[in-house]
């Protein structure tokens, strides 16, 4: 019965492998297999945030070439490598003063990098590109950093450290996507999710009202409402840029107090991560500095209004972190209108006529401008 | 000993079958993210007119709130720009 002897011969070698199978799984071969399995999976999620990084360099080197920068790509180099040592944090003393030296000074750093690389542009475009090109940095760190860890684990045989890795991989591309898709709108120069605090300052001072710079790159205007002296505050726009919103309330205040003048109120408004699950555009209030800020410009609100005794309130709109660096969608911008109601009725229920109030639109100011003085 | 055999030829296929799909689930998943990547925005300007009422057009270049512009019915303000991304894209954000 020849069927039978290849039957005989097919169980024979299949329970041989079988055996083989299992002393495969005794000497650890299915962790090897895993973690083979996990690093190609790394990989190529890898190789696609290198294509991100990739394409983000050339949009930003692209959009420097069209205005005119010198030594384009030498600047984006640097400020890809570019890099900020965190201050002391074992000794507290100072620990704002010296965390704001070094923001500001890499502020400034770069500014005055982009005004001498891309002499002939405008302040928006100029701004624009410094954008973009943080934005190629991040995208840069985060490919090198991957690819570090990586490596480490691969050298190190470390499969706890690749495990880790493989499940947080979707998440990094998530964002590594979300950045390069921030850079596209950040470049079209129309306004993001988080300019919808100075989209709020702006409405309230109605679209004729004059502004002046209190700060670098911030700027404030003087309006009415409903016999309240109001204050408003926002980063200069419609370049790309945050200002220091903190330190222009701080500037106001001290003006005010030199024409004997104590503010009733100061509410700051800002776009606020929401929770899974909640409505974008959801508006509520609260109280503290509604800021993103890592400490200098937040403390700034806190402690000019803790020494004064003046009331802080908070208004945030709420996004999700995507919704926060694209282009803001209809739904952000009808919920700018909710803001302005909430501003209004705070300041109606907490002020009398003849206050003094100081609201400030905190985010970023990319394609909202307004009108400056002279 | 021949059902035995047959057996074991059917997991061997159901395991190549299984890793197979797995590729082609992961293949497809990237596929769908450059997809992503390359959804179309539409932006469009709000402006507000003289008599108050709010009209749409297409987002232009130069284009920010605040900014005064030249229109038919007179001059107008910017009051808002918003964008939409297509429906792929919004379905993914709604997820």
């Amino acid at each position: 019965m020849p069927g039978t002897d290849w039957a005989q011969w097919i169980s024979a070698i299949s329970q041989l492998l079988f055996l083989l199978f299992f002393v495969f799984l005794f000497l650890g071969g299915n962790q090897r297999l895993q973690v083979y399995m996990w690093t190609n999976d790394i990989r190529a999620k890898l190789s696609i945030i290198e294509g991100f990084r990739k394409e983000a360099e050339k949009k930003t080197l692209d959009y420097m070439l069209k205005n005119k920068a010198r030594d384009a790509k030498k600047l984006l180099e640097r400020v890809k490598l570019f890099f900020v040592i965190p201050p002391v944090d074992i000794e507290p003393t100072d620990i704002i003063k010296r965390l704001e030296h070094l923001i500001v000074g890499r502020t400034r750093t770069f500014k005055e990098e982009f005004k001498r690389h891309m002499p002939e542009a405008g302040d928006v475009e100029r701004s624009r590109a410094e954008t973009a090109a943080e934005i190629t940095a991040v995208l840069d760190f985060i490919y090198r950093y991957v690819r570090h860890l990586l490596l480490t684990g691969i050298k190190t045989k470390n499969w706890i450290l690749i495990m880790q890795l493989q499940l947080i991989m979707p998440q990094i591309l998530q964002i590594s996507e979300t950045y390069l898709k921030a850079l596209n709108d950040f470049l079209s120069g129309a306004p993001i999710g988080d300019s919808a605090g100075p989209m709020v300052a702006l409405k309230l001072s109605g679209y004729e009202t004059k502004w002046r710079e209190v700060a670098e790159d911030t700027v404030a205007a003087e309006t009415s409402l409903e016999g309240r002296r109001l204050i408003l505050i926002k980063a200069k726009g419609p370049e790309s840029n945050v200002g220091r919103p903190g330190l222009a309330a701080q500037n106001v205040i001290a003006e005010l107090e030199e024409q004997g003048v104590k503010p009733s109120l100061l509410i700051t408004v800002d776009a606020a991560l929401k929770f899974e699950g909640e409505e974008t555009g959801t508006v509520a209030e609260g109280v503290g500095a509604a800021i993103g800020d890592i400490g200098p410009e937040k403390i700034k609100f806190e402690r000019s209004t803790a020494n004064r005794n003046i009331p802080l309130r908070a208004v945030i709109v709420k996004m999700g972190l995507e919704e926060a660096i694209l282009s803001m969608n209809k739904k952000i911008l009808e919920s700018v209108d909710k803001a302005v109601d909430t501003v209004k009725e705070i300041i109606m229920r907490d002020t009398k006529p003849g206050d003094t109030v100081i609201v400030v639109g905190v985010g970023n100011s990319i394609g909202v401008g307004q009108a400056m003085v002279g | 000993m021949e059902s035995s055999a047959a057996l074991q030829a059917i997991a061997v296929i159901l395991a190549s079958g299984l890793a197979v799909y797995l590729m082609v689930k992961q293949a497809k998943e990237m596929e769908e993210m450059q997809k992503r990547l390359n959804t179309s925005v539409r932006r469009v300007t709000v402006l507000s007119l003289p008599d108050g009422k709010k009209i749409e057009r297409p987002y232009r270049d130069g284009d920010y709130v605040g900014k005064k512009v030249e229109t038919e019915q007179g001059e107008a303000y910017i009051i808002g720009i918003y964008a939409e991304r297509d429906s792929g894209e919004k379905k993914r954000r709604k997820r």
